[in-house]
């Protein structure tokens, strides 16, 4: 053993006390510091007695010393983890429950047991619950055997009011994002008035089926702006014919507008405690992304090209700003009625 | 045996003189004991040669100068490994008693 050697003592290795007894105990002493054992806390209450503190590691080789000069040995504590973990060991059911709860855990962890609808507004939630527990996706349901894409389609072909159905699982809670298809307006297709544009963008085509068309494709048109007017043309017959009628000379304008048009979602999102920052930008690029597509989806835009994603960390609040643009072509037509 | 004697001492003189020059301690060269005091609960005694007397009130260690005697009153060995030894309690005295 190196002398001098000042011994590095092991985190959690505990110690015993020990009782020694016996003649010479100086001799049991130098024997123990020859054998490099560790000793601490070394009293000696009475001249044939010792209490002494080691580790537990030492008591076999202590034993040995001990045997050849006739020391009686006596441990009266143990103090440490392992021997805590001995004494409970010791104990049948404890470990039994403990192996138990760590099965269980572990079982119920397999299943989905929460499902959530968001998004839903005229539709019945649970409508959506019960389509999509008729695919697979239920409280109890097996993680492993969900099909995510058969899923949401089945939600979508069950109910013809949703037009988007997204399906997501974390940990076991499943969460069914939905859009709904936007009801348009039921207008009485003899009110006079215009097409006008329900949104910024570029003319794409146009098909008229009543009135005429004031812009072509091409030109960017703003909100509001009047696509296909339902005026009839000054000078003409039915012009007059409305006029003698007493009537204001427009008809009901009707036709479809394709225009390009932007699409654009923005969320604000901050890491969970469990994430890394990185973890949370791929997390909240991929919810802005369906957020968007929802929105086309309601309003049965087609995309055009890939979707622009800006993502701006936010320092002080801890968020991330996500935003997504993507382009879509759309219906831009919107029935403007003129009133007498 | 006298002349034994001297030439140990002219030998240890020599070493003396050697670690003096190449500043190596004369603990690890002679195997002289180092002994730090601090204050008076503490006592803490590198390369000993063993323990010849150990009571409460006064532990005998012995080194290679002679014996160390440390007296005192509730004298305990706060440690013990290999050639080191820390002796804690209230501690009066240190004395050497020359072989």
């Amino acid at each position: 053993m190196n002398r001098n050697m000042r011994k590095e003592r092991r985190p959690f290795a505990g110690h015993i006390v020990v009782q020694v007894k016996g003649p010479r105990l100086e001799a049991f002493l130098n024997r123990c510091a020859e054998e490099g054992l560790y000793l601490w806390n070394v009293s000696r209450p009475a001249f044939n007695m010792l209490i002494v503190h080691m580790e537990p590691d030492g008591y076999r080789l202590l034993r040995g010393i001990a045997r050849e000069h006739g020391w009686q040995l006596h441990i009266v504590e143990r103090s440490g983890m392992s021997f805590v973990l001995r004494r409970l060991l010791r104990r049948k059911s404890f470990v039994a429950g403990a192996f138990c709860a760590m099965i269980i855990w572990y079982a119920l962890s397999l299943h989905v047991w929460f499902v959530d609808v968001e998004g839903v507004d005229r539709v019945d939630a649970n409508e959506v619950l019960l389509l999509a527990a008729e695919a697979g996706l239920f409280p109890g349901a097996l993680r492993s055997r969900l099909d995510r894409e058969y899923v949401q389609r089945s939600i979508l072909i069950g109910n013809e009011d949703l037009v988007w159905a997204a399906v997501e699982v974390r940990g076991t809670r499943a969460t069914i994002r939905v859009a709904e298809r936007k009801l348009p307006e039921h207008v009485r297709s003899d009110r006079p008035g215009h097409i006008v544009a329900a949104r910024d963008g570029v003319i794409e085509r146009i098909s008229v089926i009543e009135g005429h068309a004031v812009v072509e494709p091409g030109m960017t048109v703003r909100k509001g702006e009047v696509l296909i007017s339902g005026l009839l043309e000054p000078g003409s017959q039915a012009f007059l014919d409305k006029l003698e009628a007493g009537e204001l000379p427009y008809i009901h304008a009707d036709g479809m507008v394709l225009a390009r048009v932007w699409y654009e979602a923005v969320i604000e999102l901050s890491p969970e405690p469990t994430e890394s920052t990185d973890a949370a930008r791929v997390r909240a690029e991929s919810l802005v992304l369906e957020q968007v597509q929802a929105l086309m989806a309601a309003e049965s835009a087609s995309e055009v090209g890939m979707p622009w994603l800006e993502s701006v960390w936010d320092d002080e609040s801890n968020v991330w700003r996500v935003r997504a643009l993507w382009e879509a072509e759309v219906d831009i037509g919107q029935f403007l009625p003129i009133d007498p | 045996m006298r002349s034994n004697a001297t030439q140990s001492t002219r030998l240890n003189r020599w070493i003396e003189q050697f670690t003096g020059v190449f500043d190596i301690p004369p603990e690890v060269a002679l195997g002289v004991p180092k002994t730090t005091w601090v204050g008076r609960r503490q006592l803490q005694i590198e390369n000993h040669q063993g323990i010849v007397e150990y009571t409460s009130r006064k532990i005998r260690v012995r080194t290679a100068m002679g014996q160390l005697v440390v007296t005192g009153s509730r004298l305990k060995i706060g440690s013990i490994f290999g050639g080191e030894i820390v002796i804690d309690g209230q501690i009066t005295g240190v004395e050497l008693l020359e072989s």
